[in-house]
């Protein structure tokens, strides 16, 4: 799985067209094929740790600037099933995130697949479709 | 006629000069005049000289010498007929020079016969210099000699005054824009050449490497050898460098043993990255400087390219300059080049930071208060203090999702003291509301290793003119590594706060470098238990022993012991009854926000299964019965979970007689279960249970896993009837007891 991982590369398919958001995504292809390279060389508490860090920060930085913009253009209110299926994801992925930090704590280290392919699912489901369908519903406000 | 003809030649020779010589200047101006005037005046030489500072010599700059330009010389007038010439302003003698000036060799040795001379002045009269033209005939047309002398002597008067500002100016820009140890651009001027470079790219398509080096090992050639030593370091890299580069390159010393090299027209950051090399390779060579070898001096570098990163001059040395000290964390003598990826995350993260800054000024976090069960009572008597941040767009968000972001920034301290402040202010508030309970302040490591932790404490006591009586109430909890940072540090902090009445707290105790030395050296008076023990030890037996085991450990120093984490009753039971002074988790009470922490407090009374732990029941065989049957629980969930992942050779084949229920059966049930009607209801289904399983282990193993759904189903049937059973038994048993 992870051999496969050595090539992911930012693809003009994941942009969702919003400038702000697809830079931010883009950090997030980054941080993955970093954390690929560094725990293959170095799997390490440490590094660990300092990945889910900035997976934390992404959380925050991101999700604000996305559930911004859909508090802004009405995305609720316009479309609730598909609002709720976001949020949910966002919610789902930080929920994971501060899990896999609490278990770092106790102890026990997540395998570099099992992070990887975490983060994979994220990219190829969340920001490959779910993002996608928002960003086509704010290009059609702005 | 003649003075006809002079005119005519005069008009020539202005004409000549605005038009043929009006772009030259300095030297060159001075040399086509001398050179017209021999041409077309019957002269030999002639020559513009500048007079010295002493006025005493003159300086020839320029001048012609019959058909070539005149090397330029020296010389004294005293004796000369320029002396003369700078005398009376002007002067000529047409023939029979030698008579004149018997002392002068240089008229004797070119066998001069005539000469003209005429002073050149500044604009308030005074000499800077002579205009001379000689000749080894002599002059028939004085006259004449005497109107081009002074015609151009007014030109040349004011191009020697303007050219010597120039020149000034020029002294000034060099002592600006170069560096006069290794004559190298400067600061200055290489964020100029770094902007050419940049413009040039655009053109060329081609990338520009700015590299930021830094010499390592130079402080030290310094320190031992001198600054002279040090200064021929900086030079010898300097032409050794230049050696290595190419002339459209630039390299510049930016001060110190800094150096910045711009390279251009390459095409990769690997071509790049082959010219560092050779640099890095070059300028760790040794250098000898009076007779000493200097072996220890080698360069790190930082590299940012142009346009990959498309910043200004200024951020492109400023990344470099990042870069480079990467190059030197990774062990220096080699080059580093500017991630922007990186970058771009780190400024990421830092607007993270900003946001979370904000939010602290905005007063978007509030805190949050979960009880701890006092064991003596049952009562709650303290908690602690949590926080939350109520985020505008992204709703409740837990310490564990910001805390982890600042608590490496000096953000931090302005969170701590928001946290303290605010809890001073709650504890005024419980007072008012009649509440009196103590509260527990969490404390950042970074903030706890200050050394004016206390004081900061005293300080905002101080400022909100809070009662000292209040710290009585407070404690501080700190974590195991924050506490070992320094334990002299620790310990007088905590004597310190010891005096105000603040207590202290070790949080997440067994997670860090729990020694037991560590515990008799530190003047703590609390440990809480970690949570990842608390919520494993129902199912693992290592975690159990750990837990009782912190807690005996706690009665030997005499440390009061909390325990954190406890989510089922059964914890909170098991707990108690390991004699842990007091419990918090979720079983007891989530964290709440004031208003609610309050009407729970009013309304709170202990859980009637809390009796269980209360001193006339048989609680040892009470405790084990919820142990073992959490076990069983674990055990076949274990079995079923193989199954389904076809691989059960994870889980183990356990007897009836020797798994941790049937011993219980065996003992204290038996002792104090047993004349109960369920208990023999119990060892019944307990017994098929594990034939059961055993006989679908074994058929599975043997025959593969097809139909393991049903087999499955059949143990999931198995487990729940043993549950009932079970609460079935404990339902009896406290009926019993009334």
């Amino acid at each position: 799985m992870s051999e496969l991982l050595e090539n992911i590369k930012w693809s003009k398919d994941y942009e969702t067209g919003i400038e702000e958001i697809d830079e931010q995504h883009h950090i997030l292809v980054n941080t993955l094929n970093e954390a690929n390279k560094l725990l293959t060389t170095d799997y390490s508490l440490e590094n660990l740790q300092n990945i889910t860090k900035d997976l934390l920060s992404y959380a925050l930085y991101h999700f604000e600037e996305e559930e911004g913009l859909m508090k802004e253009y009405h995305y609720e209110k316009e479309a609730p099933q598909d609002f709720e299926n976001h949020m949910k994801q966002h919610r789902d992925f930080s929920h994971k995130v501060v899990e896999l930090r609490d278990s770092l704590k106790a102890g026990n280290l997540i395998e570099k697949d099992e992070l990887i392919s975490f983060l994979l699912n994220w990219l190829l489901n969340h920001i490959d479709k779910t993002d996608k369908k928002f960003g086509n519903f704010l290009q059609a406000k702005i | 006629m003649v003075g006809q003809c002079n005119d005519k030649v005069l008009l020539n020779a202005l004409t000549k000069l605005s038009t043929s010589f009006s772009t030259l200047k300095g030297e060159d101006y001075y040399e086509s005049i001398c050179r017209y005037v021999i041409e077309n005046f019957g002269f030999e030489y002639s020559f513009v000289a500048k007079m010295d500072e002493s006025a005493s010599g003159m300086n020839v700059v320029s001048g012609w010498a019959k058909d070539k330009p005149m090397t330029t010389f020296n010389y004294t007038i005293k004796g000369t007929p320029c002396e003369n010439a700078i005398a009376y302003d002007f002067i000529v003698y047409p023939n029979g020079i030698q008579k004149e000036f018997p002392k002068d060799i240089f008229l004797k040795k070119m066998n001069i016969e005539a000469y003209a001379g005429i002073v050149i002045s500044n604009k308030d009269q005074e000499p800077i210099g002579i205009f001379a033209a000689i000749s080894s005939k002599p002059i028939d047309n004085s006259k004449l000699t005497e109107s081009i002398l002074k015609l151009y002597s007014g030109f040349i008067s004011s191009e020697m005054q303007r050219y010597s500002v120039e020149q000034r100016t020029d002294d000034l820009k060099s002592i600006a824009y170069y560096d006069p140890l290794t004559k190298l651009p400067n600061r200055l001027l290489i964020t100029d050449r770094i902007r050419r470079a940049i413009a040039n790219q655009k053109k060329d398509k081609k990338i520009v490497a700015i590299c930021l080096m830094d010499l390592d090992g130079f402080k030290d050639v310094n320190d031992s050898l001198g600054h002279d030593a040090g200064d021929y370091v900086l030079v010898a890299v300097s032409r050794r460098i230049e050696n290595i580069i190419r002339p459209e390159d630039t390299l510049a010393r930016l001060g110190g043993d800094e150096f910045v090299i711009v390279l251009t027209d390459i095409d990769t950051s690997e071509h790049a990255a082959k010219v560092l090399q050779r640099i890095l390779n070059s300028v760790a060579s040794q250098y000898s400087y009076k007779h000493k070898l200097i072996n220890s001096i080698s360069a790190s570098i930082g590299v940012s390219i142009y346009p990959e990163d498309d910043s200004d001059d200024d951020t492109l040395i400023r990344h470099a300059d990042q870069a480079m000290y990467k190059a030197k964390e990774n062990g220096k003598n080699q080059f580093y080049f500017f991630d922007t990826k990186e970058h771009v995350k780190v400024k990421a993260n830092f607007k993270a930071l900003k946001k979370i800054e904000k939010a602290i000024e905005n007063g978007e976090f509030e805190l949050y208060f979960q009880p701890k069960l006092s064991a003596y009572n049952l009562q709650i008597e303290s908690l602690e203090v949590l926080s939350r941040w109520n985020h505008p767009v992204l709703g409740v968000l837990a310490p564990n999702e910001f805390l982890p972001l600042i608590e490496n920034d000096e953000l931090i301290y302005k969170f701590d003291e928001w946290v303290v402040r605010e809890s001073l202010l709650s504890m005024q508030k419980f007072k008012k509301n009649d509440i009196d309970i103590s509260l527990a302040v969490n404390i950042s490591p970074k903030q706890f290793q200050q050394n004016t932790f206390a004081q900061k404490i005293k300080e905002i006591a101080a400022d909100m003119d809070i009662d000292y009586s209040y710290f009585h109430n407070m404690e501080i909890e700190i974590t195991e590594n924050s506490a070992l940072e320094s334990i002299t540090h620790t310990n007088q902090t905590i004597q310190e706060l010891n005096k105000l009445g603040i207590s202290f707290a070790l949080d997440d105790f067994g997670t860090g470098y729990s020694s037991l030395t560590h515990l008799k050296e530190l003047n703590i008076n609390t440990i809480k238990i970690d949570r990842s023990f608390v919520s494993d030890m129902l199912q693992n037996s290592h975690d159990m022993a750990i837990v009782n085991a912190i807690i005996s450990l706690s009665k030997v120093f005499q440390i009061e012991v909390v325990a954190e984490g406890a989510e089922s009753i059964e914890e909170l039971l098991m707990l108690l009854d390991f004699g842990c002074d007091s419990v918090q988790g979720y079983t007891i009470a989530k964290p709440m926000d004031y208003d609610n922490f309050v009407k729970y407090i009013k309304s709170y009374t202990p859980d009637p299964r809390l009796r269980i732990v209360s001193k006339n029941l048989p609680r040892r065989g009470d405790f084990e019965l919820l142990l073992a049957e959490s076990n069983h629980k674990y055990w076949m969930e274990l079995v079923v979970d193989s199954i389904r992942r076809r691989n059960l050779e994870e889980a183990p084949h356990l007897s009836h007689e020797t798994c941790r229920l049937g011993k219980w059966l065996k003992n204290n049930g038996k002792k104090y279960f047993s004349k109960l009607d369920s208990f023999n209801e119990l060892v019944v289904i307990h017994k098929t249970i594990h034939k059961e399983v055993n006989i679908i282990m074994d058929l599975l193993e043997k025959n593969g896993y097809d139909n393991s759904e049903i087999y499955i189903e059949k143990i999931i049937t198995l487990k729940d009837e043993l549950i009932s059973v079970i609460k079935k038994l404990k339902k009896e048993y406290s009926k019993d007891k009334r």
